[in-house]
């Protein structure tokens, strides 16, 4: 048996072909849309709450680039439309270690936890989010943690070279890196930071 | 399950930084709109391979939706001068780009997998093979022409639509969003628009034959001038 469809039907598929031509590529959007999603997005899934926040974690982690923090913060500042002087009053830190921080040269020895938070704050973040991942990786240099029996060290300060670049060098060659406690450090420094931000949220609240 | 999570106006302001350069709030535009976005791209998908009768299982709707969700996310966030934000809201704009890969990703997998099944629909067989559904240009310069195509038809489709009675504009963009009209789609069209599904199957009919006949004569009026 051959089953010929309607011309209504033929009507109906024939229009929704046209609006799928028209909007199927994302970049035309059809009217009245933002209630029609709303609607799709209120449907029941099937998904746990753990299972949708593993997926929301791993989507944040999948867009972390190649940036550094300095970077990550200062293309921030301007797109907030702040100069230095005005994140610095606000945050209570110094600008010129903003703009070492900005500069990727800042030592997080000089940067404590809360200022760092009280800083992220003033930029509209509450949470570290996608800058997670590339403070870890500066703490993990600026709070690398060297075992007992280093001792103290002594260096020259010299111009031009800052004062993680003099600690790394000044403690070239010397065993005892401490890949424990340099992730405790980190862990320290990260969740400092985080409470930080959560603290002036719930102020805000 | 958590509540439905709903979209609130903070993207406003997001908007503004993400058009000027700035990376981090990518991650704040994520994880406020992940959830809203995955939950529309799970139902969408959802009701595409209900139409093609379940040929994969949910899990697999799921690990599909989301790929879709986070090619959404990226796209949006690479086309941002793209976003209109009179047309929509961002959170919106995204769920389309995702549905705007649906194709792609998902028909392609439901197509494969009712093949492999052997499906006993003859009908749907014929349109899966026909390549009805399916209109993934491979040609570059095909792919430029379709686009080009695609933007003037959108105009027209976009000024027919403004122009028919707002239930009638409701009930096709309805049944757009529900990929292909069928008993699902037209049973949401009766949800949202508060008809049984009888009247609202004929309000589809009609909503389609006002198109049409909208369209025919702003052809008309194109071509005269």
């Amino acid at each position: 048996v051959i089953l010929v469809p309607h011309d209504e039907e033929i009507e109906v598929d024939l229009t929704l072909n046209q609006l799928e031509t028209a909007f199927g590529s994302g970049k035309s959007v059809p009217p009245d849309i933002d209630d029609l999603i709303k609607q799709l997005a209120s449907g029941p899934t099937g998904l746990p709450e753990e299972e949708l926040n593993r997926l929301r974690r791993l989507a944040v982690e999948r867009l972390e680039s190649s940036r550094s923090v300095g970077e990550l913060l200062r293309t921030r500042r301007i797109a907030l439309g702040f100069d230095e002087e005005e994140v610095s009053h606000r945050s209570h830190l110094r600008v010129r270690l903003l703009e070492d921080l900005e500069a990727d040269t800042a030592d997080l020895h000089e940067i404590d936890p809360e200022m760092f938070g009280s800083l992220l704050y003033v930029l509209g973040l509450s949470e570290l989010g996608s800058l997670e991942t590339p403070l870890r990786q500066l703490a993990s240099v600026h709070l690398s943690v060297h075992g007992s029996g280093v001792g103290p060290l002594f260096g020259r300060t010299r111009r031009g070279v800052g004062s993680v670049a003099r600690r790394r060098g000044l403690l070239k060659g010397i065993p005892g890196h401490d890949a424990d406690a340099t992730r405790r450090a980190v862990d320290a420094y990260v969740v400092g930071v985080t409470q930080r931000l959560q603290e002036l949220a719930s102020r805000k609240k | 399950l958590r509540p439905p999570v709903l979209p609130d106006d903070r993207w406003r302001f997001w908007l503004r930084l993400l058009r000027g350069g700035d990376i981090l709030v990518r991650g704040q535009i994520v994880e406020a709109y992940f959830d809203y976005v995955l939950r529309a791209l799970v139902n969408i998908s959802s009701n595409l391979n209900s139409k093609w009768y379940s040929p994969l299982p949910h899990p697999r709707v799921l690990e599909l939706a989301n790929e879709l969700t986070n090619i959404a996310f990226a796209e949006a966030f690479a086309h941002i001068e793209q976003f209109d934000e009179t047309q929509s809201a961002l959170p919106t704009w995204i769920v389309l780009k995702g549905r705007s890969r649906l194709k792609g990703i998902v028909l392609k997998e439901i197509r494969e997998a009712s093949r492999q099944s052997a499906t006993d629909n003859d009908e749907l067989t014929q349109r899966s093979l026909s390549g009805q559904l399916d209109d993934l240009a491979t040609d570059p310069a095909e792919q430029a022409v379709n686009r080009v195509e695609a933007s003037e038809v959108a105009r027209r489709v976009n000024e027919v639509l403004q122009a028919m009675s707002p239930d009638h504009r409701r009930a096709l963009v309805l049944a757009y969003m529900q990929p292909p009209p069928d008993a699902s789609a037209i049973a949401a069209i009766a949800r949202d628009l508060g008809k049984s599904p009888v009247a609202a199957d004929s309000l589809l009919r009609r909503a389609a034959r006002d198109f049409r006949s909208r369209w025919e004569e702003l052809k008309r009026r194109d071509e005269l001038q």
